[in-house]
């Protein structure tokens, strides 16, 4: 199931287009909450992996800024929300960085991951979710996208996402079982 | 019957018996001669119940005894309302006389002759308590019970269960019998748990308890000294009690595939703290011995075609719905565990109501013909459990994904073998023998959903990117798992979590399966690789593969500890 305020066909249009040597950079923002529903996983997985196969196939040819939440809103809101919706955000933000980590190198740059920081008051991003691609260098939409890229050049706004303390090796355990006795 | 019933029922006729003699009381007063008379013989015998009582108690248990807790043997000898009675009698019978009120002598006196008959029946209980057959019913019944209410408790899985004295008093007990190394202590608390009748609704719990007490156990003869031979006599006890649970719960996979997991992390913890001199060999040696011998009895209940059944409770499969066998068996995979590779046997039989005909000591691949059997067009089976194993993948790319998750646990967890295994430990199916361990390997390497360097790096790439959608089999599987820890030390750990086992689960599935076979597929996708990611990799191909730690490169440790896979046909390829 899928969220109806999401445009899936636009997306996947857009999405589709990273493969075009035409575009040159995209910028995708999915900062909204929607995202860490279950009904969106699929969608969510299907983004993930086309900008990822976009970025392996054609390398330094492409540039793409992401931009998701570095942290979930306090706000009073977030009572009700599941617990659920917080797992999928950590699993989301872990999955981004090993990504990043174990498939990109020198020759296939990586997402640029940024994590828009909320503060305490603030119950949702300032920027609207989207998906723009720079196309014979213009912007699919030139507003929107300057929103973004605003953000992501105003200085303490965002945080990159780096995947530098990631365990690669699984946890001690795997290595050595007895210390769970 | 429960025993709070069984006391409600006493309490309400020995009411309705006062009740009874308060009126013949009132009909039929006595003098105070005939009373005085009467409740000097009734007192006399009250008294001598009393001191029997007593001796009895004394001789029986420890004033310091928990299990039996004071208040169980209570609730069953009836001791408090036998003693209420003798003090109401007491007291109408002395008002009475002081008051020269007929009615309340009389009722006095008939109060102590109820008293009498009660405290026989109270003395005919206490004395079945005297003989440990009768403490070890007790207990059972008190135990089952206690894991009754836990489990009738309203929205908790175990938290009434967690909270319960009684059980905590029964763990405190088995501790405590292990501790002072007393094997008729251990073997009797261990009774009163596999035989305790429990209902459906408690079978989870009574499971965990089992769990927790086997680990007690297994705990205490590698660190502390405990007998083995005992240890693993009353292991095999409740192995057998968790299996015969099993079969009472709509969803049996997770507890079996608990106990699996536990059994094979077992072995290896032992074999571990065997070489480091922690534990005895004899402990380590008796406790891999256990694992492998339990770990069969799980397969064969499972398998519904088992190669051979020592009991009728083999027969059949514990496990008819396809996502409890895709549980179960991604568990029974991990910690290195004995007789992996046979299970998939089962699997392949549950999964699509046919036989598999081939031999993975040949090379076979279950899981490929697996995929065709399901998925394979033409090829594929039409029984009705194929149906619903097809339903429960939902597509050929969820069963791609599972088994790729599934093999990325069990490459993760497979046993370090730098580490010499001792030869008191080899057991079938638990020995160093680089061939096992190719066959064990195997299993998943040669499911081959992609050829290509390319193609490994797109499912290396959906592995680590793709969140299981809702309603998925790895979804479904997971949430089953989900707060169901069973008390197994060894966590589950998400197949995300441990990345350079994603890396080596596609590296094996580019790995040439025969000596001949070209290796550059495999050499293609190590190359592509950045260099964080294939050292970690290297690092787990040195611990895990052999061959692979005496290498220098990252990229040729990885191929080479792969080459254990061509080993498996290798003695009947050698005859052609």
């Amino acid at each position: 199931m899928t969220d109806p305020l999401i445009d899936v066909a636009a997306w996947r249009e857009r999405l589709a287009a990273l493969q075009s040597s035409e575009v040159s950079a995209a910028v995708i923002v999915q900062c909204d909450l929607m995202w860490l529903q279950p009904g969106l996983v699929g969608l969510r997985n299907e983004i993930d992996r086309a900008v990822m196969n976009a970025l392996l196939r054609r390398g330094a040819g492409l540039t793409v800024d992401r931009v998701i939440l570095h942290n979930l809103p306090v706000d009073s809101g977030a009572a009700a929300r599941p617990a659920s919706a917080d797992r999928a955000f950590e699993e989301w933000h872990h999955r981004l960085s090993a990504t990043s980590l174990l498939l990109c190198a020198s020759d296939r740059p990586a997402p640029k991951i940024h994590r828009l920081i909320l503060d305490g008051d603030q119950s949702s991003a300032p920027i609207p979710d989207m998906v723009e691609v720079l196309d014979n260098g213009d912007w699919t939409d030139h507003q929107r996208a300057g929103l973004a890229l605003d953000i992501i050049h105003t200085v303490g706004a965002t945080t990159p996402l780096t995947g530098y303390d990631m365990p690669l090796d699984g946890p001690f355990g795997d290595a050595d079982p007895s210390v769970y006795m | 019957m429960s025993g709070a019933v069984v006391q409600r029922r006493r309490q309400i006729v020995l009411c309705v018996c006062a009740v009874v003699l308060a009126l013949v009381a009132i009909g039929y007063p006595r003098s105070p001669d005939d009373v005085v008379a009467g409740t000097q013989f009734s007192i006399a015998f009250f008294a001598t119940l009393l001191t029997g009582e007593a001796v009895i108690f004394a001789l029986t248990f420890s004033a310091a005894s928990s299990w039996p807790s004071l208040r169980a043997i209570d609730s069953h000898i009836a001791f408090r309302e036998w003693v209420l009675i003798g003090w109401f009698a007491a007291l109408f019978t002395a008002c009475g006389l002081l008051g020269d009120n007929r009615i309340s002598a009389t009722y006095g006196a008939l109060l102590f002759l109820l008293a009498n008959i009660f405290g026989i029946f109270s003395f005919i209980r206490l004395f079945g308590l005297a003989s440990v057959g009768g403490r070890n019913r007790l207990l059972c019944r008190t135990l089952a019970e206690a894991l009754g209410q836990a489990g009738a408790g309203v929205g908790s899985l175990s938290h009434g269960f967690e909270n319960s004295p009684i059980v905590n008093t029964y763990l405190g007990a088995i501790s405590q019998a292990v501790t002072s190394n007393d094997p008729s202590a251990v073997r009797d608390l261990v009774d009163q748990l596999v035989e305790a009748e429990v209902a459906v609704d408690a079978a989870e719990d009574a499971i965990t308890l089992h769990i927790d007490v086997l680990h007690r156990l297994a705990r205490a003869a590698l660190v502390s000294g405990a007998d083995p031979i005992q240890a693993t006599t009353c292991a095999h006890a409740l192995v057998d009690s968790v299996v015969r649970l099993c079969r009472l719960l709509p969803e049996p996979a997770p507890p079996l595939g608990a106990l699996s997991r536990y059994l094979a992390w077992l072995a290896n913890t032992a074999l571990l703290m065997s070489v480091r001199g922690v534990a005895s060999n004899r402990s380590a040696r008796e406790l891999v011995a256990l694992s492998t011998d339990a770990r069969l009895k799980i397969l064969r209940c499972v398998d519904p075609d088992p190669k051979s059944a020592t009991d009728r409770d083999e027969l059949g499969t514990l496990l008819a719905e396809p996502l409890q066998v895709l549980l179960w068996s991604s568990d029974f995979a991990e910690f290195h565990g004995a007789h992996q590779a046979s299970a998939m046997y089962g699997v392949y039989e549950i999964l699509t109501g046919t036989k598999f005909m081939g031999n993975y000591w040949d090379g076979a691949s279950i899981l490929t013909q697996l995929r065709q059997s399901l998925f394979g067009g033409n090829d594929a089976v039409t029984t009705a459990a194929a149906d619903a194993a097809r339903a429960a993948f939902g597509g050929v790319e969820e069963y791609d994904h599972f088994w790729a998750l599934a093999s990325v646990t069990a490459l993760a967890t497979l046993r370090d073998c730098r580490v010499a295994h001792p030869p008191e430990l080899v057991r079938p199916e638990f020995t160093p023998d680089h061939q096992l361990l190719g066959a064990y390997l195997r299993t998943f390497a040669a499911h081959r959903y992609f050829t290509t360097a390319d193609q490994g790096r797109t499912a290396l790439l959906g592995l680590l990117s793709r969140t299981a959608p809702a309603g998925s089999a790895s979804d479904r599987v997971h949430h089953s798992r989900v707060g169901r820890t069973y008390r197994v030390p060894a966590p589950h750990v998400e197949p995300h979590q441990r990345p350079a086992a994603m890396i080596l689960a596609v590296a094996c599935r580019l790995a040439p399966l025969a000596p001949d076979e070209d290796d550059s597929e495999l050499r293609g996708f190590l190359a592509t690789l950045p260099s964080a990611g294939l050292t970690a990799t290297a690092g787990l191909a040195a611990r895990v593969l052999p061959g692979a730690a005496d290498e220098n490169g990252p990229l040729e440790a990885i191929v080479t500890g792969l080459k254990v896979l061509t080993l498996v046909g290798a003695h009947t390829r050698e005859g052609t």
